[in-house]
């Protein structure tokens, strides 16, 4: 009879039997005289791009983030004054919290879905490259095109939902205008993000699945382990590694959640659906508030920043 | 050479090419332009008026043999493409950008070349010429002239005995028949799901004050003046809390975009539609004639009220243009009857340039009767004011903001906008 925890047993099949040699003069592998500077060029070009097109404007937005600035003419230096009304900048708070609900509701979605979908074709037999492929493709249509077809579905006029509310008779209430309604405006945006990505988290888990050893299963098969259990005990502890890399992505994505918000509700009802990114963008393009737009930029690049590192830390240690 | 210093130097060559075609991509095409032989010039226009009518230069081009590229994009697009373009001093000869406080900002920067002893201003509207001036100099004009107001559906009115409004009691009576009466058909439908449209519920208070307080505007900008100062717009936001509450609105104003709320009425849905007369382009409507009258901010015994209109659609030549001659020559084109009655066939709006014969729209009459009076909004709103202000409709429309409320969120506005400067 099996005694092995599997779990125990599987984590430590994936650890190195033993350490790499460490060397007696602590340097790496290679000496420094025998650095092959070619890697060192054929970098320039991803150099060049990076510091041109990220590490640049992310710091001349951090410049800008202390200045009056309407994008057009010169700059003011106004200190710690944008940064100060962002302390009070309610609308702004509203705005974070809202970032902070799309980004869960995303999450738990897209995980879910993922999973569930990934789950579905690692156990069917027949037309799953169809499937997958089928479930992927949503994730290859642009933000626009995604955006028109949910923009069909929810219309009040002629939208898909609103006739099934109709045929169900409900002919008030949100069903009938989901993106006209506070209550239901972010979980229609939210669906639709979803809808997008869950075929990309399905991949990502289905590699995950693919990569756990079937000998784990036959030894849960010998203890009993079924069905829910077996999914509790094995299969999701042994996801972790691809839960992580999701939840990462996801997170990373959607806390700076534009696209969908702005084509889908432009913010709306009242602001109802107003992300960060949606506030930065009008703050800047609509009220010529460049500077202002900036400090927010930053706030919400350091608050993406914490909850990312923070998950990778947490992930990290629970792993370890 | 050995294989591995082949190799060696064909990586650094292609790192090489790969780092200047980046360096590259934020080169000006301005030093290209320049070369460019005088016979075979191409001006670059950009702008986001002439969705109906894209061919509208062809003209020029066969008359002057100047050949003209038009970038038309779409009109929530247009400040970010602006910016872009503007800041970059791209390849542009010609901006058509909207008036007010987007003008205003571009006009300051020097985005615009001085036209000010231009003769051809005398070819359009003085409004027009007004719309285009910064700081005391010319440096555009309106291409079209627009005002607001409300459309309506004739027939449905007949048919139900409504009068034309002439103050706010009667628009909420013809609001109650409607609803009443006529069946499956609303009282009015609102495009709050893009939040601009909504600031047609209170733009002739706001330009009927302005006009009244002539010093208003400029007080609002030194501080010594509040939005809660205006009393037209308490009482608008106060009136349009009623609508809201009365159930006069199309199920899905709060979240349709203007072209549905266009169709919607031309459809019949709805028997109201307050808008500017822009809407006119496009409009098809299902076996009825659209009518207009100005929003009654008035009450029962007051003098009735006025439509308001927009410093909209303002063309300028840029500063940085490479063909600065031709492209002068190209706006005062556009200042010819040819250019006029063209826009007004293929776009649906009302020219600025004088003597035009062609008509703008079948349904124009009643449209024709609102521009004379109609009172100009003032050019010199606060960005902020203009860019956010429309939004606090829509929290009147879904009941999460009080009028007080809404008054007090455009005086926060205000406050950040003088704090700008602008």
């Amino acid at each position: 009879m099996l005694h092995r925890n599997p779990v125990v047993d599987a984590s430590r099949s994936a650890v190195p039997t033993s350490p790499p040699p460490a060397r007696k003069d602590g340097r790496g592998l290679r000496s420094r005289s025998n650095f092959d500077w070619r890697f060192l060029t054929l970098a320039v070009p991803a150099v060049v791009l990076y510091v041109g097109f990220l590490l640049g404007p992310t710091l001349a937005s951090f410049f800008y983030s202390f200045t009056r600035w309407d994008g057009i003419n010169a700059p003011v230096f106004a200190g710690m004054e944008n940064y100060a009304t962002l302390l009070t900048d309610d609308r702004y708070t509203r705005a974070l919290l809202t970032t902070l609900a799309f980004a869960t509701i995303i999450l738990v979605g897209q995980i879910a879905a993922g999973l569930g979908l990934a789950l579905l074709l690692n156990r069917a037999r027949r037309g799953t490259a169809l499937a997958r492929a089928v479930f992927f493709f949503p994730a290859l249509l642009s933000t626009a095109v995604v955006a028109l077809v949910w923009g069909f579905i929810y219309n009040p006029l002629v939208g898909v939902m609103p006739a099934a509310a109709s045929w169900l008779n409900v002919t008030d209430g949100p069903l009938t205008d989901v993106l006209g309604n506070s209550s239901t405006a972010i979980w229609a945006v939210s669906g639709a993000v979803v809808w997008q990505y869950a075929g990309y988290m399905m991949v990502i888990f289905l590699v995950g699945l693919k990569s756990i050893p079937l000998e784990v299963y036959e030894a849960a098969d010998l203890d009993g382990a079924v069905g829910w259990r077996r999914f509790w005990l094995i299969t999701w502890p042994l996801l972790a590694p691809s839960t992580s890399v999701a939840v990462t992505i996801s997170l990373a994505g959607n806390l700076k959640l534009f696209d969908q918000v702005f084509l889908l509700t432009g913010g709306g009802p009242a602001g109802a659906t107003d992300t960060a990114a949606t506030l930065i963008y009008q703050t800047a393009f609509s009220n010529s508030n460049f500077g202002y737009s900036a400090t927010q930029s930053v706030a919400l690049t350091c608050m993406t920043v914490v909850i990312v590192v923070g998950q990778r830390w947490f992930a990290s240690r629970r792993s370890s | 050479m050995n294989a591995r210093h082949s190799r060696t130097v064909a990586a650094c060559a292609v790192a090489a090419v790969l780092s200047l075609g980046a360096a590259g991509c934020g080169a000006s095409p301005a030093g290209e332009s320049n070369v460019t032989a005088a016979q075979d010039v191409t001006l670059h226009v950009l702008g986001y008026a002439f969705d109906k009518t894209p061919g509208i230069f062809d003209a020029f081009t066969e008359a002057t043999g100047i050949k003209v590229t038009l970038e038309q994009v779409q009109s929530d697009q247009l400040p970010s493409v602006l910016q872009s373009r503007v800041s970059a001093k791209t390849d542009l000869d010609l901006i058509n950008l909207r008036g007010g406080a987007e003008f205003n900002k571009y006009a300051e920067a020097g985005t615009f070349t001085n036209i000010s002893d231009a003769g051809f201003l005398a070819n359009v509207s003085a409004g027009a010429v007004e719309n285009g001036k910064f700081d005391g100099k010319s440096y555009g004009y309106s291409i079209s002239a627009d005002t607001v107001g409300v459309f309506y559906n004739t027939e449905l009115f007949d048919s139900l005995g409504i009068k034309v409004p002439t103050n706010w009691d009667e628009f909420m009576a013809a609001n109650a028949t409607i609803r009443d009466h006529a069946d499956g058909v609303a009282p009015l439908v609102a495009s709050a799901g893009e939040s601009w449209s909504n600031q047609y519920y209170y733009h002739n208070a706001v330009a009927t004050f302005a006009q009244e307080n002539p010093q208003f505007m400029a007080d609002l900008k030194s501080g010594d003046a509040t939005w809660a100062d205006n009393t037209l717009l308490l009482r608008q936001f106060e009136r349009f809390q009623g609508l809201a509450e009365s159930d006069s609105f199309l199920t899905g104003s709060q979240s349709l975009k203007y072209s549905d709320a266009q169709a919607a009425f031309a459809g019949g849905k709805a028997a109201m539609w307050v808008m500017g007369s822009w809407g006119l382009g496009g409009l098809t409507p299902a076996g009825f004639t659209p009518g207009a009258f100005a929003l009654p901010i008035n009450d029962a015994g007051e003098p009735p009220a006025v439509a308001s209109s927009l410093s909209d659609k303002i063309v300028g030549v840029t500063s940085w243009s490479s063909h600065p001659e031709e492209a002068l020559q190209l706006l005062e084109w556009m200042t010819s009857e040819e250019f006029g009655n063209a826009l007004q066939e293929g776009q649906g709006v009302k020219s600025t340039v004088a003597g035009i014969s062609a008509p703008y729209s079948e349904f124009q009459a009643d449209w024709d009767g609102l521009f004379p009076d109609a009172i100009p909004f003032p050019a010199n709103l606060a960005p902020t004011v203009n860019g956010e202000g429309p939004a606090v409709i829509g929290g009147i429309l879904n009941g999460t903001l009080s009028p007080a409320d809404a008054v007090a969120r455009f005086d926060e506005l205000q406050a950040t906008d003088n704090k700008l400067g602008y």
